[in-house]
């Protein structure tokens, strides 16, 4: 194929890539449209969880204040924490790793456009339940913490409940999916010869942060969905006085809730180690150890998650593990400042816009980390817990960690955005009214909690003494906000008359300013090869030849969407990535997820099958257009080189997103087995006074057809690659999922009343879990009957297979332990007890 | 392991710990609830030498899978799998004494209220 | 910080030495960040060797163990089993938006106000009957959640006779705020008389 002008060449691609304009947009799918619609929209919801706090401050500027009564002031609070953490903080580095991922690796787009675009849609909608709800004065009131029994249903009637439990559960598609898409992307599509220890270091935080999500937030689903059954038909999981434990649900929430802190920092601080060494004009110092102190963070931040619960009565011991890993996670955390430092140390630094955002940041996390060693500390925390001492920490930690770095991320990337730069009149002022109102509105309130100020009240006694502090902190909260509408005028005023420049305005060295800019919806005309760390680059110079055309896959073909899928370790190319054109699919499926979500909070559960049903039908819609009905020849990639199409492989991307869903698929199914173990042996009104029962019979059944399926599971695609149609594996595999299906099925029929005790609820989850592994695994297997006779298999196109194949094996050990779990809930266990 | 597992043998060493953590956190729990912290066996009770056996085992297995993989590093400098393995041989390594660190509190504190 | 019992006074002092510790290393880090950027020369030709080797790992490690494992003996004292066995044991019962207290000793019952006798430490029991509350009095020492369905222990003590405020820490809904208690700490020897006046129901 002959190279074509750069301009032929951009035309053409603009016309295969964009989206379509009007009522297209919303069947966009690239990831530099839904990039900014991410952060829009989380900044949108910034902002309306800002203003709560300002209706905060302004009930908590003097004492006995009656602007808002205490049933506003809980919606209040509750909603100003909600927001900030599920639908501004996740959302907002979703949508920078989405905008930047693709091109800071040298790809066209994410691995999966669709999911991206479902999972915005996903955020969308449930987001604007929440804020719906908040404006028709029934917002959920009961703590972004949602403790039980306090939003269990006696102590909480009201719909506010359950549409946090809902609401959120429904954002949260769209961080399990954004966090497989990182994972995936990061892992496959890469610039050709971009070795993982040659990757722009957010790469690496990005790749760890999407871990943690991944293994994060199942144990809050499972949580919430736990509560909600609790809510809506009485399951007592967490009720006390019927063999539940509100204890459990604090578990499982911070279990989720303290990485969820370290989710949101490590992506900024990957934003700051791409700042840095632009502005210290060196590249960064220790990037090895960098990684590593990434990688202990990540796993020390799930080892501290019952700090926030020293004061349940846990025995000392227990609690000396967590105050020690809650102390241990300073240092990593300590190790890349002083990398950042260091690097600044050894260039020549200067001082711009995004840098001086980067000193608050220094400032205020700094502070921050050393009020989190004390709180950490069991003796102290037990006087400064649910405290204003602790909102000051956390917010020096948050601000300082999040959006001061945000903040200056806005200002270093927003030249790529727009394509103009800044002549930074209302920069600085804005920060300095940011800083200084920051820190006289949450310094004080260390002070207000050492004076012994309790969190979540909505007025104080006169006599108390803290009027002062808290005018001023009100006082504060006011300059902050002033520099925050500065902020939003700069960037106004930057979009609209900022000036004009070719490439690279900082001159970073990275690959993100290699495109053009403002970037072009296929991001590179053509893909770099990189032969060396991806932080030494010139995009200057490469930006061109790119675009000339010069690197892999500088044409364009069959209207394809074209990208690279590469070696995991050897970088080199492996695969064409064909991706899925703009398509209203998401759309439609988002909406139909919404419908099914808002069925179940106003409780119309037979109604609700509708659409939940045609959510599932538009899934499969989905894959009618992928794969291929021919097997095909390896692919020109240029550079005299050729690859398959990504159908055509072992392991495609998709094989690895269904690898990583399982991955977080079995911390949900721990999380659940750790909860009726949890139950046994700590929970109150222990033993049942009647152990529901389940024959061995019915268990027997449900291990052995998903057993069963997983073998032939594994028939079909020997079946499949030795030429023969699998019709006999998966129709053996279909029988095997219906005959697990059926025998759980008849065994919760027959529990009776799940109701009077946790014993019987937890066996009826048990079961129902694995009922729903078999569920799903039957769609795959009747997904695989789709693909045979729509002719998209053959031994050398047998993916969708293998990937089926993943799940039934996986669904069969969950079945099992499931099983196991349940026999294990049907002793009574208490005879062994000395105490 | 090494050559087909890059993602997993950088999460080795911490991988250990938090097993080690979950199985040592779970042990203190259960031991609590069914007294075997009433039981004496010399000097310390069942429950503390459980835990005390628990953690010495954690540490000794990653310190036995740290030098495993700084063993597997390869000579090339340049090479992807040199970075892999010497950064999961740096994270066991240090996983060792975030175990001690992390337990230390078996060795004192009061295992049960 | 007006500590009013030994729990809450060594509290006190823990946090003074973290808050001058931390003073220092706030100080010391924003110099060393000033001198990067402004006279990098003064750290040496290598600076990153000092920097991350010392200044991320040796330095905060040898900081942390310290505090740490002080902090680890103060917990035993404060809520581990250690010490004599407390003579004097109150129920608390917390209830959507009130206190209430069972004094062992007689089985006198007084709600929203506690009674207690100075200069003796005193267990409390701990329990809800129905949201999660938290028992908290500030200038008494550190707090215990008040969980349905579980019985938690606290041990305070007074120094001095006097009146103490006390507080739900762990927000319970609407009546969280007003979920207020006073703690009235009698001279001990005056107390016995305090409790059998409460139990034959007269003011105390």
């Amino acid at each position: 194929m002959s190279t074509p002008s750069p301009i032929r060449l951009h035309k053409e691609l603009s016309r295969i890539w964009d989206t379509a304009p009007g009522l297209g947009r919303l069947s966009a799918v690239n990831h530099t449209v839904l990039g900014k619609r991410f952060i829009i929209t989380a900044f949108v919801f910034f902002t309306i969880g800002g203003l709560l706090a300002m209706l905060i401050r302004a009930q908590l500027a003097t004492s006995k204040n009656a602007f808002v009564g205490p049933d506003i002031y809980n919606q209040i609070f509750t909603m100003h924490g909600t927001i900030m953490m599920f639908l501004f903080a996740i959302p907002m580095f979703e949508g920078f790793a989405i905008y930047l991922l693709p091109k800071m690796l040298g790809a066209r787009d994410m691995a999966f456009p669709r999911m991206a675009a479902y999972g915005y849609w996903c955020y969308l909608f449930g987001g604007s339940i929440l804020i719906a709800a908040l404006i028709l004065g029934v917002a959920p009131d009961g703590g972004w913490f949602m403790y039980t029994p306090l939003n269990s249903k006696p102590y909480s009637p009201g719909i506010n409940a359950d549409i946090w439990l809902l609401g959120i559960t429904f954002v949260e598609i769209s961080a399990l999916s954004a966090a497989i898409e990182i994972i995936v992307s990061i892992l496959k599509l890469r610039a050709p010869g971009m070795t993982l220890n040659h990757m722009p270091i957010m790469a690496w935080y990005l790749l760890i942060t999407a871990f943690m999500m991944l293994f994060g937030f199942p144990p809050l689903i499972l949580a919430s969905a736990l509560l909600e059954l609790e809510r809506a038909f009485g399951l007592p999981f967490f009720d006390p006085t019927r063999g539940g434990d509100s204890l459990l649900w604090q578990h499982l929430f911070w279990l989720f809730g303290h990485p969820e802190v370290y989710i949101i920092f490590l992506p900024a601080a990957g934003a700051i180690s791409m700042m840095v060494p632009t502005f210290a004009r060196h590249e960064l110092i220790g990037y090895r150890t960098v990684v590593l102190a990434i990688i202990a963070v990540a796993f020390l931040s799930f080892g501290l998650w019952v700090h926030h619960m020293f004061t349940v009565g846990i025995p000392h011991l227990a609690l000396t593990f967590f105050s020690a890993a809650s102390g241990l996670v300073a240092i990593p955390t300590a190790v890349q400042i002083f990398a950042w430092i260091a690097t600044i140390a050894n260039g020549r630094p200067k001082l711009d816009v995004p840098m001086l955002y980067l000193f608050g940041f220094f400032v205020i996390f700094i502070i921050g980390g050393l009020t989190g060693v004390m709180v950490a500390m069991v003796p102290f925390n037990l006087q400064a817990h649910d405290t204003h001492f602790v909102v000051a920490h956390l917010h020096y930690v948050l601000v300082g960690g999040f959006v001061f770095p945000m903040l200056a991320a806005a200002y270093y990337w927003l030249p790529h955005f727009t394509g103009k730069r800044s002549d930074h009149v209302l920069s600085r002022p804005a920060f300095w009214l940011i800083f200084v109102g920051f820190n006289l509105t949450f310094f004080l309130m260390h002070l207000t909690g050492l004076l012994g100020m309790p969190r979540r009240v909505s007025t104080y006694p006169l006599e108390a003494k803290w009027d002062w502090l808290n005018l001023l902190s009100s006082f504060g909260s006011f300059i902050m906000t002033i520099g925050f509408a500065l902020f939003v005028i700069d960037v106004f005023l930057q979009v609209r008359f900022g000036t004009r420049f070719r490439r690279d305005p900082w001159s970073a060295k990275t690959l993100e300013w290699a495109t053009p800019t403002p970037a072009t919806s296929y991001a590179f005309a053509s893909l770099p090869e990189i032969s060396d760390r991806a932080d030494r680059l010139e995009p200057a110079a490469l930006g061109p030849k790119l675009a000339g055309g010069e690197g892999y896959l500088g044409f364009t073909r069959n209207n394809w969407m074209e990208t690279l899928g590469v070696d995991m370790m050897t970088a080199r190319p492996t695969e064409v990535i064909v991706l899925p054109r703009p398509t209203f699919l998401p759309f439609w499926t988002g909406l139909a997820t919404g419908a099914f979500v808002l069925c179940l909070l106003f409780k119309l559960y037979w109604l609700s099958l509708v659409p939940f049903a045609i959510t599932i039908g538009l899934w499969f819609v989905w894959t009618l257009t992928t794969g291929s009905r021919t097997d095909s020849a390896p692919l020109d990639i240029g550079h005299r080189q050729s690859a398959p199409p990504h159908w055509q492989v072992e392991r495609p991307p998709s094989w690895w997103a269904m690898l990583f869903a399982i991955g977080g698929d079995a911390v949900m199914v721990t999380s659940l087995i750790f909860g009726s173990l949890f139950l046994i042996v700590v929970a109150p009104q222990w033993p049942p006074q009647t152990y529901v029962t389940v024959s061995p019979l019915l268990l027997s059944a449900m291990v052995a057809g998903a057993i069963i399926a997983a073998l032939s599971g594994r028939f079909a695609v020997k079946q499949l690659l030795s030429g023969t149609p699998p019709l006999a594996g998966l129709s053996v595999a279909g029988v095997g999922y219906l005959v697990a299906l059926t025998a759980a099925t008849i065994a919760i029929l027959n529990m009776g009343t799940l109701t009077a005790h946790a014993q019987a609820a937890m066996l009826f989850a048990l079961l129902a879990m694995a009922a729903l592994h078999a569920a799903i695994g039957l769609l795959l297997i009747a997904y695989g009957f789709l693909r045979h006779f729509s002719g998209k298999l053959s031994a050398l196109r047998s993916m969708d297979l293998r990937i089926g194949k993943l799940w039934h094996d996986a669904s069969a050990l969950v079945v099992l332990a499931c099983v196991v779990a349940a026999l294990v809930l049907q002793f009574d266990l208490s005879s062994a007890r000395l105490r | 392991m090494t050559r087909s597992s890059p993602l997993l043998t950088l999460a080795a060493g911490f991988t250990i710990w938090a097993s080690g953590f979950a199985v040592i956190y779970a042990v203190q729990g259960v031991g609590c609830a069914y007294g075997w912290d009433l039981i004496a066996l010399g000097p310390v009770s069942l429950l503390r030498l459980v835990l005390i056996l628990l953690t010495v085992a954690t540490a000794a297995i990653i310190y036995v899978v740290a030098r495993a993989l700084s063993g597997a590093i390869p000579g090339k400098e340049r090479e992807a799998s040199h970075f892999m393995l010497s950064v999961a041989a740096g994270a066991a390594l240090l996983a060792v004494p975030a175990t001690l660190f992390t337990f230390a509190g078996v060795f004192i504190a009061t295992a049960c209220s | 910080m007006d500590p009013a019992g030994p729990s809450a006074a060594s509290v006190a002092t823990l946090w003074w030495i973290m808050f001058t510790g931390g003073t220092l290393i706030f100080a010391a880090t924003s110099v060393v960040l000033a001198v990067a950027w402004a006279k990098p020369r003064l750290l040496g030709a290598n600076p990153q060797r000092l920097l991350i080797l010392w200044g991320g790992l040796v330095l905060p490690s040898i900081i942390l163990a310290a505090l740490v494992f002080s902090a680890f003996a103060l917990g035993e004292r404060l809520i581990g089993a250690s010490g004599s066995p407390a003579p004097l044991r109150i129920e608390a019962v917390a209830e959507r938006w009130m206190w209430s207290f069972r004094y062992l000793i007689n089985g006198a019952v007084s709600e929203q106000v506690l009674h207690i006798p100075a200069g003796e430490p005193v267990e409390f029991a701990v329990t809800s009957e129905d949201v999660i509350h938290g028992f908290w009095i500030p200038r008494l020492g550190g707090k215990i959640d008040a969980v349905p369905g579980h019985t938690n222990m606290i041990r305070l003590q007074a120094d001095r006779p006097g009146r103490y405020g006390g507080v739900c820490a762990e927000f319970c809904g609407e009546g969280h705020e007003i979920m207020r208690f006073e703690v009235v700490a009698h001279p001990l020897q005056e107390y016995e008389a305090v409790l059998d006046r409460l139990a034959a129901g007269e003011a105390p």
